[in-house]
């Protein structure tokens, strides 16, 4: 349903997105993974044909967005990252609009305005002005705004960004349900819970490129058996180096002046055996934690930091 | 179309929402044009200002009867009184000596006394001077008819009998040469706060809504639409037109009110003075966009709409005639949509010429328009 193909966009001389290839399936979830700054936004604006891309194609059910752009755009719902309504306007009105911008008129439009409040659970405050609603209402809006019309494929930028859990889950739910319905869902997110939750397949983005790709069980896999081990002190990049390198059994991820990320090889000695050595001689480390095996630890192993970094 | 349509009745409904917009939209443009149309009633156009004149009556008699009967006959506001009940202060006081009537009906020189205060109105005086001169004419022409009726005697009689008949001589005194028309009241108040707000709200609401919509993600969004990027620029277009349409005309019927319940004068056409503003808010639309393009910050936006609209307004001759300034900052007016409009709305609300005077005007108001749309539609970006 959603085919990029080597997406590429360069900002004055600065590389935002670099050859980004990626399928959606019909019906499918699809999360695109990253830290803040990744080139999240970057695609999915190429990809919804607001931003034109410096390279590469993407093709919505066989159409090429740019070469065809209404006919593409009538297929797709954009939910932005920013809450994109006109506070000075009611709920309605917005959805009014928006539904008129898409071809919507009369009965079939109020009939769809109620039924997109009722499934964001706005029904009671359609005829409110935004700007009374809490930031959770107002998200909602901005979802419901992309549902309006019932678009085929739809474009999830960051939707739960600031919003309280309670909010969180209802809009969490709601792409549930449109995707049950055989929407096909493009979602962009830097919170893994969400991403681990909702999708079925995802990809994980940094510094404008796919890292991988996958089903949540295939990055768990290539996330390995093994625990992350993060170091932190006050100890330099070269002490760090000297000492953590040739331990058996540990990958040295990531080392910096004051912090080391290190995997543990699941076949080796274990952590008990591991951390003695690790702290043993002159490296003053002051704190160590240990991580699970999840997508924090997929991404730690591919970039050798966290992704809220 | 539709699209076009729906984009430009959102930003009209949106200005219908805000109350401060609203105020200044309609109320405002409203009360500046009463207030300073009432403020400055009674003009400096000679050809059509009236001027105060008091007439001290020290004769008393039939010549000078006759001769303040002469004088209500133009466009002055006549105060005639008795010796005794001189005013102490009048702009300006004819004096009729004491035995004026009899003097002249024996034949001798008698001298008439215009006294009056420096620094009055330029206009006014010339006015009185020109009526004071026909009535002078008119009464010598009356003597002489006088004089060669009947038996030949100048009498008071004489000239009563002459009342009875037509008029052989006819006195008329007209203004010759290049007289400088002034527009005054409302006449100028009117146009002048119409092109002013019609800028107004087309540079701060127009120009500050659409920088706050890129800020907050419509304009993108507005982009994700089945919509060409030209059909969003002419939507926002439309949205300003329509917002400058709405506007003028609720200026244009207000001024109608205005005149059918207070008489006041706002001109004979009031087609031809929307269409000249209709005309005119072409040129402002696309300039409320290129504003909104150009500047990101909505409230910088709002700010400097509202400087340039001051300084345009002021240096148009909105705000007084630009008649009245040196021909320099005549010549300047001319660089200025405002100057243009201004320049057309007084051949039409002014001078009473119609809307065929205008339209040399009207042609370099759609050039600024062709101008500011071609720069604005560059300039926007929408993310």
């Amino acid at each position: 349903m959603i085919r990029v193909e080597r997406l590429r966009k360069e900002f004055d001389g600065l590389v935002a997105v670099d050859g980004v290839s990626f399928t959606v399936e019909a019906g499918e979830i699809f999360g695109l993974l990253g830290p803040n700054g990744a080139g999240k936004t970057t695609t999915l604006n190429m990809i919804c044909g607001v931003l034109k891309p410096g390279d590469g194609r993407v093709l919505i059910d066989g159409e090429d967005v740019w070469a065809k752009p209404k006919e593409v755009k009538r297929k797709l719902g954009v939910v932005p990252q920013e809450i994109a309504v006109y506070d000075d306007l009611t709920a309605r009105d917005n959805l009014r609009f928006w539904g008129s911008l898409h071809g919507l008129r009369g009965a079939e439009l109020k009939a769809r305005i109620d039924e997109a409040l009722s499934r964001v659970g706005l029904a009671e405050r359609g005829d409110d002005k935004p700007k009374t609603f809490s930031g959770g209402m107002k998200r909602r809006l901005n979802l419901c705004m992309g549902l309006l019309h019932r678009p085929r494929v739809l474009l999830l930028d960051e939707p739960t960004v600031g919003i309280d859990p309670q909010a969180r889950l209802n809009v969490l739910e709601v792409v549930r349900e449109i995707a049950a319905a055989g929407t096909t869902v493009l979602y962009t997110t830097h919170y893994m819970d969400e991403a681990e939750e909702l999708c079925d397949r995802l990809a994980i983005i940094d510094h404008g490129k796919i890292l991988t790709l996958g089903t949540l069980d295939q990055l768990r896999r290539l996330a390995g058996e093994g625990e992350v081990l993060r170091l932190s002190g006050s100890f330099d990049q070269a002490a760090a180096s000297r000492h953590l390198a040739p331990i058996d059994g540990v990958k040295l991820l990531h080392v910096g002046d004051g912090d080391a990320v290190l995997a543990l090889d699941p076949a080796g000695p274990g952590l008990t055996a591991v951390l003695p050595r690790l702290l043993d001689g002159d490296l003053a480390v002051a704190d160590v934690s240990v991580q699970r095996p999840s997508l924090q630890n997929v991404f730690i192993r591919l970039t050798g930091r966290e992704l809220r970094d | 179309m539709n699209g076009v349509l729906a984009i430009a009745r959102c930003d009209l409904q949106r200005l219908l929402q805000d109350r401060s917009g609203l105020i200044w939209t309609f109320l405002m443009p409203v009360v500046f044009a009463a207030f300073f149309g009432l403020a400055f009633t009674g003009g400096s156009d000679p050809t059509t200002a009236r001027a105060y004149l008091t007439v001290v009556d020290e004769d008393q008699g039939p010549l000078a009867r006759r001769l303040v009967t002469a004088l209500e006959a133009g466009q002055l506001e006549l105060n005639v009184v008795a010796p005794d009940q001189r005013p102490a202060k009048p702009v300006r006081t004819l004096v009729i000596p004491a035995g004026f009537s009899r003097r002249v009906l024996a034949g001798e020189t008698v001298t008439l006394r215009l006294e009056k205060e420096p620094e009055t109105n330029e206009p006014a005086a010339l006015v009185a001077q020109a009526r004071i001169v026909g009535a002078i004419a008119r009464l010598l022409a009356d003597l002489v008819a006088a004089s060669t009726a009947g038996d030949g005697t100048l009498s008071p009689e004489a000239l009563e009998r002459l009342d009875a008949g037509d008029d052989l001589v006819r006195v008329e005194a007209r203004y010759a040469g290049r007289v400088q028309r002034v527009p005054s009241g409302f006449r100028h108040s009117l146009p002048g706060n119409a092109v002013m707000f019609v800028m107004l709200i087309a540079l701060t609401h127009g120009a500050g809504s659409l920088a706050g919509e890129r800020r907050n993600g419509t304009l993108r969004r507005l982009a994700t639409a089945p919509l060409s990027r030209a059909e969003i620029l002419g939507g926002k277009l439309a949205g300003r037109l329509g917002i400058a349409l709405v506007q003028i005309t609720f200026f244009v019927l207000t001024a109608l009110a205005a005149r059918a319940f207070f008489g006041f004068d706002v001109g004979d056409d009031p087609l031809g003075l929307w269409l000249v503003l209709a005309v005119y808010a072409l040129t402002v639309a696309p300039l409320g966009l290129l504003f909104g393009g150009l500047i990101r910050d909505p409230d910088h936006a709002a700010n400097a709409g509202a400087l340039t609209t001051l300084g345009m307004a002021g240096l148009g001759g909105c705000w007084w005639p630009i008649e009245v300034v040196p021909e320099a900052m005549q010549r300047l007016a001319l660089l200025l949509p405002t100057g243009w409009a201004m320049r057309a709305l007084h051949q039409v609300v002014a001078f009473g010429n119609g809307l065929a005077a205008a339209v040399p005007s009207l042609l370099v108001l759609a050039a600024f328009a062709a101008l500011f749309a071609a720069v604005a539609v560059r300039t926007l970006r929408l993310t």
